[in-house]
C-alpha cells in the first residue's frame, strides 16, 4: 500500500512539472468520458421515455382504432352531405368476444369531439362514451367522486365523469361532482373528477401523443342513445357526415406471452368485415420490442461515436507519453543507474498514464453528469437517464486506454540503454 | 556477499569491452545497404585485470577516450563486459541478467556523475531516497527517513530537504549527489569526474567530503583527468588505449610512507 501510494504521488509530481501539457491531456479524457456518458444517457432517456409511453398503452393490450379510408375521404371532397360510414361496429365486439378465449377483458370507446359548458365556461374536448373498465385500462386515477359504473352503463344514466384540465377550465373556484354541464343538447351530473395523467403514446397510424386530459367520460349506452352514429365533420370547409358505431375496443388478455398469439385471431375475425382497411391494429407490446430494439441500435451508434472522441483522447495521452519518455531519457538514465528494473521504469511511466486517464475519467464523469442536466435544460422535450452502468464503463474505458496508451512508451523507456540514457544531451 | 578486509571487494580479471558501431551488411530488413560490412569495432577495454580493497580510495586517470568510462560503468554493473571476469564482493556479476545488474547496483553501488543526475521534479529528501525505492518493499521507512535527515545534514544540506535541484548551487546539487550514493550504504562508491562541472573551491569541499567518507571506511573509486584531484586519494591507475599502464599508490601517500619510514628509522 505504502509503495504504491508512493509512486502515485511521484507520479503526480512528474505530470505537474508540465501542468499545462498534463492539463491538456487530461482535458481530451475529460471530453471523451463525458461523451460516452452524455450519449449514452440521452440514448437512455429516449428509450426510457418511448417505452414508458408505450407501457401506458398496456403491454397486454391489443388496440383496434376506426380509421376514416383515405380513398373515400378524398371522394366525398367538396360535395356535401354524402354519409361515410366506415370503423368497428358493435358486432365487432360481439363476434370477437364470442370467438377469442384468450382475451379477458374488452373495453369499447365511442370518442366524438364537442363543446362542454358549464354556464358561460366551456371547452372544446372529447366527450367518450365508455364502461366501467376505462379507468382501469387507462390508469386514470379518481381525484373527486367516482368512475362511471357498470350500472351507470346500464341504466343509461345521464352522468359525467371529468378529466383534470375539463374541471380545472369549467370549475375553476367550485367542486364539479354534484354540478351539471351541457354537452351538446343535454344535462349530464358530474360524479366524479381524474387526476392529471400523462400522455401515452400515439396509436392508430397517428405519431401524436393521446392527450386524456380535455376528456368528458360518460355511459357509452347513453352516449349511443344522445348522439347517435353520426357525426357531422364541418372542419374543412365542406361538411361531411360520418356514421362510426365505435372508435376504439382495447382487448386485454392475461399476460404479454397471450399477446402475440392472440392478435392474430382476431385480426382474423375482424378483417373480413372490414375489406376497405378503415380499422386498424395496434399492439403496444411489438411497439415496445421494436422501441428496445431501436433503443439498443442508437445506443450502440451514439457509443461508438462517442467512444471514438475517447480513443482521440487516448492517442491525445500516447503522444504525450511519447514525448515525456524522450524528454526523460536522462532521468530513466539515472532510475536505471540507481537500481531500477526495466519493469520498474514501465511501471512509472504507466502509473503516470493511469493517473491522467483517472483523473480525466474521474472529472469526466462529473461532466458526463452535467452535459445531460444542460441538454435537458435546453430541450425540455429531451430525456437523458445518467446510468450507473454508462458511468463504470466510460471510467473503465478510459483507464484501459490510459494502460493502452500508456505501454508502448513505457516499453521504449524501458528499452533504453542505462549508459546512453545517462549520456542523452 | 561477505565482505572480507583481506579480501579484494572488487576484483576483474582480463575484461574487454567492444563496441560495435555502425549497421552490419546482414542489417535490418530494410537496409538498403549491399556493399560491404561497414561496422567499426572500437575496443574500449583490451583486457583489464585489477582487484580493489575495503577501504581503497582510487583514481582513474587517463587521456579522453582512454577507457576511463567504459571502466567504470563496467565496474558498476551498468554494462556488460565483452569477456572476462568480474567479482564483486566474492560473487561473479559479469554475466547476470539485466534484473540482476539493477538489483546488484540498487544494493551494493554508489554512483556520483560529473553532471550531477538529479531528478528535477523530486525534493532534496525525495532525490536522496530514490535508490531506496527500488530495492525491498519500496516505501519509505521511518528509519530510512531519519536516515536520509542524517545524510542530508553531513553533506550540509539539513535545511534544504525540501528545496528542488533548480534552487541549489552546482556543489550543493553534487552534494546531494553524494548523499544518494551513500543511502543504500553500498560496497563501493563510484565518481565519474565528479568535480568536471565546478570551480576550484567547491571542488576541493567536495573532495574533502569524500576524504571524509573514506576515512570513515567507504571504497571509492573515481575517474578523474586532473591531477589535484587525483592527488586526494591514495591509490592512482593510469590508463591509456583502454588497458592500464602504471597503478600505485598517489604522491601524498608516497610522501605518508616515506615519513612513516623516516619515522621508523628516526
Ligand atoms: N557506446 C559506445 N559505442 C561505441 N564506442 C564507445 C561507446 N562508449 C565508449 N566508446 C568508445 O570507447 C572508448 C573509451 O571511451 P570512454 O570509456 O568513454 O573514455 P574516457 O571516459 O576515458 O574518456 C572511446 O574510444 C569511445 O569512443
Ligand atoms: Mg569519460
Amino acid at each position: 500500500m505504502g509503495r504504491i501510494w508512493r509512486s502515485l504521488k511521484m507520479g503526480m509530481k512528474s505530470l505537474l512539472l508540465h501542468k499545462l501539457r498534463s492539463g491538456l491531456t487530461v482535458l481530451g479524457i475529460i471530453f471523451g468520458v463525458a461523451s460516452v456518458i452524455s450519449m449514452l444517457a440521452v440514448a437512455e432517456g429516449s428509450s426510457r421515455d418511448a417505452q414508458e409511453r408505450i407501457a401506458a398503452l398496456g403491454a397486454t393490450n391489443i388496440i383496434y382504432r376506426s380509421v376514416k379510408p383515405s380513398d373515400e375521404a378524398q371522394a366525398t371532397g367538396g360535395r356535401p352531405a354524402r354519409v361515410l360510414n366506415f370503423g368497428l361496429k358493435y358486432d365487432d365486439f360481439d363476434k370477437i368476444m364470442a370467438t377469442v378465449p384468450t382475451i379477458k377483458k374488452a373495453l369499447p370507446i365511442r370518442e366524438i369531439r364537442k363543446q362542454i359548458r358549464y354556464l358561460n365556461r366551456f371547452l372544446d374536448g372529447r366527450v367518450v362514451g365508455t364502461t366501467a373498465e376505462y379507468d382501469d385500462f387507462n390508469r386514470l386515477e379518481i381525484a373527486r367522486g367516482r368512475f362511471l359504473s357498470q350500472s351507470d352503463n346500464e341504466k343509461y344514466q345521464n352522468y359525467a365523469v371529468l378529466a383534470h384540465e375539463t374541471a380545472r377550465t369549467l370549475f375553476p373556484f367550485e367542486d364539479p361532482v354534484g354540478k351539471s354541464v351541457k354537452l351538446g343538447a343535454d344535462y349530464y351530473t358530474v360524479i366524479g373528477v381524474t387526476k392529471e395523467r400523462a400522455s401515452s403514446a400515439g396509436i392508430g397510424g397517428s405519431l401524436a401523443a393521446q392527450d386524456f386530459n380535455k376528456d368528458v367520460y360518460i355511459p357509452l349506452n347513453t352516449c349511443k342513445l344522445r348522439f347517435g352514429e353520426r357525426t357531422i365533420d364541418s372542419r374543412s370547409g365542406s361538411q361531411s357526415v360520418e356514421e362510426t358505431q365505435l372508435s376504439q375496443i382495447t382487448f386485454q388478455v392475461a399476460s404479454t406471452d397471450m399477446v402475440r398469439p392472440t392478435a392474430p385471431i382476431i385480426e382474423a375475425a375482424v378483417r373480413p368485415n372490414h375489406p376497405r382497411k378503415d380499422v386498424e391494429m395496434t399492439v403496444p407490446y411489438e411497439l415496445l420490442l421494436e422501441a428496445q430494439r431501436t433503443a439498443r441500435q442508437f445506443a450502440i451508434i451514439l457509443g461508438t461515436i462517442a467512444a471514438i472522441s475517447l480513443i482521440v483522447g487516448g492517442i491525445g495521452i500516447m503522444n504525450i507519453m511519447l514525448a515525456t519518455v524522450t524528454e526523460r531519457t536522462r532521468e530513466i538514465g539515472i532510475r536505471r543507474a540507481l537500481g531500477a528494473k526495466r519493469k520498474d521504469i514501465i511501471q512509472q511511466f504507466l502509473i503516470e498514464t493511469v493517473v491522467l486517464s483517472g483523473v480525466g475519467g474521474i472529472l469526466g464523469v462529473f461532466v458526463g453528469f452535467a452535459v445531460p442536466f444542460l441538454i435537458v435544460l435546453a430541450l425540455p422535450e429531451q430525456k437523458a437517464i445518467v446510468t450507473g452502468a454508462s458511468v463504470a464503463m466510460a471510467f473503465f474505458i478510459s483507464v484501459l486506454i490510459g494502460i493502452a496508451a500508456g505501454i508502448y512508451p513505457a516499453m521504449r523507456a524501458a528499452k533504453m540503454d542505462p549508459i546512453d540514457a545517462l549520456r542523452h544531451e | 556477499m561477505i565482505v572480507h578486509p583481506s579480501q579484494p571487494i572488487v576484483k576483474i580479471v582480463d575484461i574487454r569491452k567492444t563496441y560495435v558501431m555502425g549497421h552490419g551488411s546482414s542489417g535490418g530488413l530494410f537496409s538498403r545497404r549491399k556493399g560491404p560490412d561497414q561496422r567499426v569495432i572500437v575496443h574500449a577495454l583490451k583486457g583489464v585485470s585489477v582487484d580493489f580493497y575495503p577501504g581503497e580510495y582510487v583514481a582513474i586517470m587517463g587521456a579522453s577516450g582512454s577507457g576511463k568510462s567504459t571502466m567504470l560503468n563496467l565496474l558498476g554493473c551498468l554494462d556488460r563486459p565483452s569477456s572476462g571476469s568480474y567479482f564483486l564482493g566474492g560473487r561473479d556479476v559479469a554475466r547476470l541478467s539485466d534484473d540482476e545488474l539493477s538489483d546488484v547496483r540498487s544494493r551494493y553501488i554508489g554512483f556520483i556523475f560529473q553532471s550531477y543526475n538529479l531528478v528535477q521534479q523530486y525534493t532534496v529528501t525525495e532525490n536522496i531516497q530514490i535508490p531506496l525505492t527500488y530495492q525491498g518493499r519500496g516505501d519509505i521507512s521511518a528509519e530510512q527517513q531519519e536516515r536520509t535527515a542524517k545524510l542530508a545534514g553531513m553533506v550540509g544540506l539539513g535545511d534544504r530537504l525540501d528545496h528542488r535541484p533548480n534552487q541549489l548551487s552546482g556543489g550543493q546539487q553534487q552534494r546531494v549527489a553524494i548523499a544518494r550514493s551513500l543511502i543504500n550504504d553500498p560496497y563501493i562508491i563510484l565518481a565519474d569526474e565528479a568535480t568536471g562541472n565546478l570551480d576550484t573551491t567547491t571542488s576541493h569541499e567536495i573532495m574533502m567530503m569524500l576524504g571524509r567518507l573514506n576515512d570513515a571506511g567507504k571504497t571509492i573509486i573515481m575517474v578523474t583527468h586532473e591531477d589535484d584531484i587525483a592527488e586526494h586519494s591514495k591509490r592512482i591507475i593510469r590508463m591509456r588505449d583502454g588497458q592500464i599502464i602504471s597503478d600505485g599508490p598517489s604522491q601524498r601517500m608516497l610522501v605518508a610512507q616515506s615519513e612513516g619510514n623516516l619515522a621508523t628509522v628516526g
